[in-house]
Parts: structure tokens; sequence; C-alpha cells
């Protein structure tokens, strides 16, 4: 088992939350930079923009698999081509690529010819298609994310604090712009299916924010009045952080999986998810509470134990209120123990010592 | 707490029992439904005004503009204008050159063929076809892809049957149809000398369609009549004043972006209900899944490994718990494909993505409270009572993570395009499937076992107790 409770997280927040606005940046750098070198942010894929239908038959004698055809495509920055095969004529394939110069056109012709086999030359044409995600349609869809987000802040104010659905939100949008930061830097073409990877890290980030968030509060009830609300935070993220690494590590192996047997006409996919997968599980464990912390000034001033104080201080000695509370009440001694070793050490050193004298 | 919760059981085994039983029946009657991605579909190209070739065509790159959404009028007004008195009309400016392009010869406009593309949408919308896709082609075709489809005439009847246009009145009798409508235009009018200028349809019908609308207007002063196309609602204005001239005009009450907006769907549907261009079908075929068979093979392996690599994982973690979790989770397949099949959704890419992110939420259920249960047994609770608490305090974790997500989810299933809608429903199925089996599956078998056997050792469900201070 990890020494995951021992563990220092607030301590470090300021580097944690400075990763992520690197992270932030870095992503924005990039996508500023493609928009000024490419024209646009994103590789906007044949359903956005609309593009070049292909209607093709081959002359092989064997049937062509869309994976071979996918593969010549690839190399010509065409992964997300809609490649359809017909059934009854399985000679005949219909190809829909985002929109490219005639020259090119003529490159994936003849790469085509050369690597999987002749075309009937009757069939050597293109012909303009346009898009099926209109630019109304397109907005519309930023609306309803937009909406979508208000309505969480609302939920998330309602049942937690606002401040946590501010920073439930800020972790969201982190992990969103990371991930489109590598759409961006790695020029993944954006169609329904990578929209689709990216609507479910937000669903992923969702709810990794809420369930570290939810331990917060709980422990808030408990020890408000004995702790800072820097180790309550402390506090819920190490005792959470198992957790956020078990179903990481699950959702991992699904993605994997995917990745592993659908090869490579799925790579665009799975890559954003992994991608959001990393970040949205950063996020949530280094960014929503640490944000938190950094929102709670006030909170500082708190009435704690005297023996906290002790500790902190680093004198161990004295005070027999220590005895008292650790008899009294067995969660609040686990309080202790999460804190730091030393407090048990002391408790028991103390009990020892406590004997002794009975002796 | 402590207690069993029978009714759990009960409500497992009968949606278990649902869920099993959808399966077999819509695998069976082959009614599970695929994307284009994973199964193919029917494949249409439909060609308006036939004579055009696609070599003329391919030469002269004319692109088909998106936003051609204005409309030229002509200026018609006259003094009998029936909805206000002194009406100026404005000529718009036409901003799409294409509109120039004549339309006596065998060329269609990009807004005609636009026109056309919206009518087909609306259309397969209306049949409750999901995932269907439709795009303009070249200048002069529409490409409609049906997904889960392999019945060809089944598929160009829904697209090729003519829509009709009917006017009714509150009791639903038909008072005319689209038949005698010549013409319906979007437009702008001036309604006060000095008032905004304010969207308008404009209606013109023929001799027949005249004596009809005056009468139906006669008959439904300061009732509404509503317009349907097919089968769907497109508006039921009020009428103000019989109105005998032929001339009518459909006020969307406001300047605003949204009532021009409608104002310009509302007059292209109305005008599609009489489709100003023949369409013929040019090709039609039944495509494979554009991810490729080999691909779809491959994830069917690639779906059972990833869930046997799962259940070892919980397995090897959680031990005992570990076994009810993989338990659970195989329960939660069940009852998801069941749910799946049952409504009828289209599986593909997107739902797949929701798919993997709702196995992690059924496990993450499972692991939040296996964590809990950890935790309150090294507190030195016993291992019943272990359970109640981390069962007790899982519970909000859940609750609100779940909730939250079914809300956005709800959003983007009410305003969403048809692909985000099947991600939206896949999740939300997920979710529910999830609550079920990792929460109250788990929770009914881990206090049954507990209860009967109350000296049951921890250490075989991976638990520690408090470490002895001495």
């Amino acid at each position: 088992m990890l020494p995951v409770r021992k563990w220092n997280i607030i301590g470090y927040r300021k580097t944690s939350l400075r990763i992520a606005l690197i992270l932030f940046l870095c992503s924005v750098v990039i996508m500023t930079v493609r928009n000024s070198t490419n024209g646009s942010p994103f590789n906007l894929g044949v359903d956005f923009t609309g593009g070049v239908v292909m209607n093709i038959d081959f002359m092989t004698e064997e049937p062509v698999s869309v994976a071979t055809v996918r593969e010549v495509l690839s190399g010509f920055n065409q992964d997300g081509a809609v490649i359809q095969q017909d059934k009854n004529h399985p000679e005949h394939y219909m190809i829909r690529m985002t929109e490219i110069t005639n020259h090119q056109q003529d490159e994936i012709f003849d790469a085509l010819q050369e690597q999987i086999g002749s075309i009937n030359p009757d069939t050597r044409q293109t012909d303009f298609i346009g898009p099926t995600i209109g630019s109304e349609l397109r907005k519309n869809a930023l609306l309803t994310l937009s909406l979508a987000l208000l309505l969480i802040l609302l939920y998330v104010a309602i049942r937690f604090k606002f401040k946590d659905g501010v920073s439930a939100i800020i972790a969201l949008i982190h992990d969103m712009s990371v991930a489109l930061g590598v759409v961006s830097l790695f020029w993944i073409q954006l169609n329904t299916s990578s929209i689709a990877a990216l609507l479910s890290i937000t669903a992923y980030s969702l709810q990794d924010s809420i369930v570290i968030l939810d331990r917060v509060r709980e422990n808030l009830k408990y020890y408000k009045d004995k702790l800072t609300y820097a180790e309550i935070a402390n506090m819920s993220i190490t005792t959470t952080w198992i957790r956020s690494f078990n179903t990481s590590v699950t959702t991992l192996i699904g993605v994997l999986a995917l990745a592993f047997f659908m090869g490579s006409s799925l790579r665009d996919f799975t890559t954003i998810l992994l991608v959001g997968l990393l970040a949205g599980t950063y996020s949530s464990l280094y960014i929503v509470v640490p944000m938190l912390v950094n929102w709670q000034k006030e909170n500082e001033r708190v009435i704690r134990p005297v023996y906290l104080n002790a500790l902190e201080a680093g004198t161990t000695t004295t005070d027999i209120k220590t005895k008292k509370y650790s008899s009294k009440n067995k969660d609040e001694v686990i309080v202790a123990n999460d804190l730091s070793d030393t407090v048990k050490k002391t408790s028991t050193t103390k009990k020892k010592n406590n004997k002794k004298r009975r002796r | 707490m402590k207690r069993i919760r029978w009714g759990q059981l009960i409500t497992i085994v009968v949606v278990v029992a649902i869920s099993l039983w959808s399966i077999v029946y819509n695998y069976n009657s082959n009614q599970v439904k695929y994307g284009l991605d994973l199964r193919g579909g029917v494949h249409l190209v439909l060609e308006a005004e036939a004579i055009t070739t696609s070599e003329a065509l391919t030469e002269e790159k004319v692109v088909v503009e998106e936003t051609a959404t204005e409309t030229s009028t002509e200026n018609n007004a006259n003094d009998e204008e029936p909805v206000e008195k002194e009406v100026t009309e404005e000529k718009l400016v036409v901003t799409n050159e294409d509109l120039n392009a004549s339309t006596e010869t065998n060329q269609i406009t990009s807004e005609e063929l636009k026109l056309a593309k919206i009518v087909i949408e609306k259309r397969i919308n209306a049949l409750g076809v999901s995932e269907a896709t439709v795009s303009i082609q070249g200048n002069s075709r529409i490409i409609v892809d049906i997904p889960g489809y392999s019945d060809i005439d089944q598929a160009k009847d829904i697209i090729g049957r003519v829509a009709v246009l009917t006017f009714k009145d509150e009791e639903g009798n038909v008072l005319v149809t689209g038949k005698n409508l010549k013409k319906a235009e979007f437009a702008y009018q001036q309604m006060e000398q000095t008032g905004p200028r304010e969207p308008i349809v404009q209606l013109e019908w023929d001799e027949k369609g005249k004596e009809l609308f005056a009468q139906g207007t006669q008959n439904n002063v300061g009732k509404p009549i509503s317009i349907f196309l097919d089968d769907e609602l497109l508006i039921s204005p009020k009428v103000n004043e019989a109105i005998t001239s032929g001339d009518a005009v459909i006020t969307f009450g406001g300047k605003n972006e949204e009532s021009i907006k409608e104002a310009q769907e509302v007059a292209i549907l109305l005008q599609g209900g009489s489709l100003p261009v023949k369409m013929t079908f040019l090709e039609e075929r039944v495509v494979g899944p554009s991810l490729g068979q080999d691909t779809i093979k491959n994830s069917k392996i690639g779906a059972i490994i990833a869930f046997l690599a799962i259940i070892l994982f919980l397995m090897l973690i959680y031990k005992m718990l570990g076994v009810m979790g993989a338990l659970a989770l195989l329960l939660y397949v069940i009852i998801y494909l069941g749910f799946l099949l049952g409504i009828k959704a289209t599986l593909s890419l997107p739902a797949i993505g929701a798919m993997i992110i709702s196995v992690g939420m059924a496990v993450d259920s499972n692991v939040i409270v296996f964590e809990r249960i950890k935790e309150e047994y090294a507190k030195g609770r016993t291992f019943l009572s272990a359970i109640g608490a981390g069962y007790a305090h899982g519970w909000t974790a859940i609750f609100d993570s779940n909730f939250a997500m079914l809300l956005a989810m709800i959003i983007l299933y009410s305003f969403g395009t048809t692909q985000i809608r099947g991600f939206a429903i896949t999740l939300v199925a997920g979710i529910v499937a999830a609550l079920v089996t990792s929460y109250f599956f788990t929770q009914f078998i881990l206090s049954f076992v507990a209860v009967n056997n109350p000296k049951v050792s921890g250490k075989l469900y991976g638990l520690k107790g408090p470490e002895k201070d001495d």
C-alpha cells in the first residue's frame, strides 16, 4: 500500500497549481500558433467543413478491406476520413475527406493504386461534399455545452458551496483545454467521434471532482472546529487518493483495450480519452481542493486543540488533554493518525509514561 | 442500517430478468441498431434535376454556400395586405451570388438544394431514425446516410414520400393543403412608419387556395390555424381577420434574431412542402461499417479482455470485496445492454465512449464504498458496522456525482444533435445501471454476508483492523 496518508499535498499546492496553469497556457499557446499557421486552432473534420468525396472501384481480385484503405489515407493526414464499402459490391468504396487540392487528390489515387491495387480509371474523380454539422449546429452545440456547465455549477453550488462549483468548473476547463491542446498539437481531426471523446472527458472530470469535494464537505462537518481548512483539505485528498488512482486504472484498462484492439481507426478517439483521463485525475486531486484552500484565507484563524499547536511547535510534552481527547472519541484519534505519525507516537509514549508513573 | 434489505434483491432480480429478456428478444428479432461506423447502413445519393452531369461539375468548382439563408423578395406589396395598413417592404440585397444563376436551366440554385436538404432532414427526424446524416454533394446532389438499415426500399420510401403541408383549424379539420400554395417567402416588413423592420413570411395562394383560405380564415377569426408538415406542427398563427385576397403574412412578434431565424425556417419548410426541385435517386447502396469489419470483430475481443482485466484488478486489490464488485459488474453489463437494446439506442462510436466512461463510473461507485469500508474497519469498527458506514458515507459522493452528470446529460439530450443525444442517452443508462448494481446490489450481498457470519474474517475481504497500540 502506498504511504499516501502522510503526503502533504496541500503544502505543495503552489507547485501543483502552477503546473496546471503552465499546462493550460501551453495549450493556449499551441492553439494560437496553430491558428496563425494553419488558419484554425483545430483540424476540423469533413463533418464540419465539408470536403471531397471519392467514389472508386478497385479492380483487385480479392476484396479490399477498410483497414488497408485507412492505412493509406492516414499517410495523407486523412485519419478522420469516412470510409464506406458497398456490401453488395465490395470493390466499390466511398471515401469522404476534408478539402484537398487537385494535386493531393492525384497523389492519393496513386498511393491507393500503388499500395492496394488498380482502380477503375472511370472512377478516378471526386466531387464536393457539404458539411453534416453546419455552422448553426456548431453554435448550438457550444450553447448546449455552456448551458450544461452552468447547470452543473448551479447544482454544485446548491449541494456544496458556490466556490466548490467554481473550482470544479475551473478543473473541467483545465482538462478540456489540455485535451484540446493535444488535439491541436498533433493536429487530430475533430469529428463526431472526437467530440464524443471530449464529452466523455468532461463527464469523467466532473465525477472525479465531486467525489473529492464530497469528502471535504464531510470532513468539514466533523473537524471544522478542530483543524484548519488546509489540514482538512489535505486529509480529504490523501484519503480519496487511492480511490482516484484505482478508478483511473480501471478506466484506463478500458481505454487501452480499445486502443490496442481497435487499432488505428480509433487512435484519435483513444488518444483524446487517454489525455483527458490523466488530466482529469490530476485536476481532481491537485487543482480542485488546493484552489479552494487558496480561497479560504479567513479560515486560518480557527480554534485548535492545544496538542496540535504543541506538535507543530515541536514541544511534544505536557498536557493531559491529549489523553482525554483520544480516549473520548475514536474517530478523532484517527485524525491525528492521518496527520502525522508523531501524534500517535506521542500519545503512545505518554501512555507508557503514565503506566510507569502508576507503577 | 444493519438489516438486510430484501427489497433491493427483489428489485435487482426483476431488473436483471427484464434486461435479459430484452437482450434475448432484441438479438433474436435482430433489432439491435448500430451506427454507420459499426454496422453500416443505407447510403443514398439523390439528384435534384437529374440531367446535370457530374463531369461538368467537377470542372467548374462551385462551392455550395452553407450560410445562404437570405432570400430575395419581389416587391409585390399591395394595399390589401391584411395584417397592417401601411406596409412598406424593402427588397433584400442578394448576398449569395449563386442565386444569380438562372433557374430556367437545369442548374438548381444552392438555395433550393439547401431547402431540399432541410426538408429531407426534417422528414427523417420526424420518423425517429436516429443518427442519420444528410449532406450536400457537389451542387445538385444530396447524400443521405441512414445507419442500421439494410432495406433500401424502406429507406427510399421514407425519403421519397412527398411531404404534405396542411392548414388545420382547432378541431383538426383540414382547411387547405400545400398543393394550392403558390409561394411562401421570407421577407422584412416595416410595421409602422418609424417602427422596426420585422421578419415575416408571405403566403401566396392560387385561385383554388385563395377561395379555401378565405373560407378557412373567415370561420376562424380570433382562433389559431395550425400548419403541419406531414405530422409535424410547424407553427400555429392566430387569424386576425378574414383574408380574401389570397395574400397573407405571418408575423413573428419581434425582430430579434430568434424570430428572424424562425421566420426563415418556416418559409423554407412551407415552400418545401411543395418541393421546387425534382429529386431522383441516383445511387442506392448498402454500405459496410466505416470502421471496417476487422475493427468490429477486434473490438468485441477488446471489450471482453477489458472486462476480464478490470475484474482481475478489482479482485487483486479488494479480495472478496472485489469478487462482489466483479459480480456487480457482470450484472451491470446485463442491465446496461438490456436497457440500451430496449430503448433501441443506436450503438456507435460516441456511444462506445460513453460506455467506457460509465464502466469506469460503475467501478468507481464500488471503489468509493470499498475504500470507505477499509477505512472504517481500520478505525476499529466491526465488519458489519464498517459495511454499514461505508455505504452510508459513500452514498453522498455517489449521489452527487451521478446526479450532476444526469443533469448535464439531460441538457445535452434536449439540445444536442443526434450523435450527442446518443452519447447522452448511453451515459444516462450507464449511470442508472451502475447505481443499481455497484451500489444497491453489493450493499445487499455484503450486508447479507455480514449479518449471517458476524465473525467473518476481515482479511478475506482485504480489510485491516486498527494498528494495536500495545
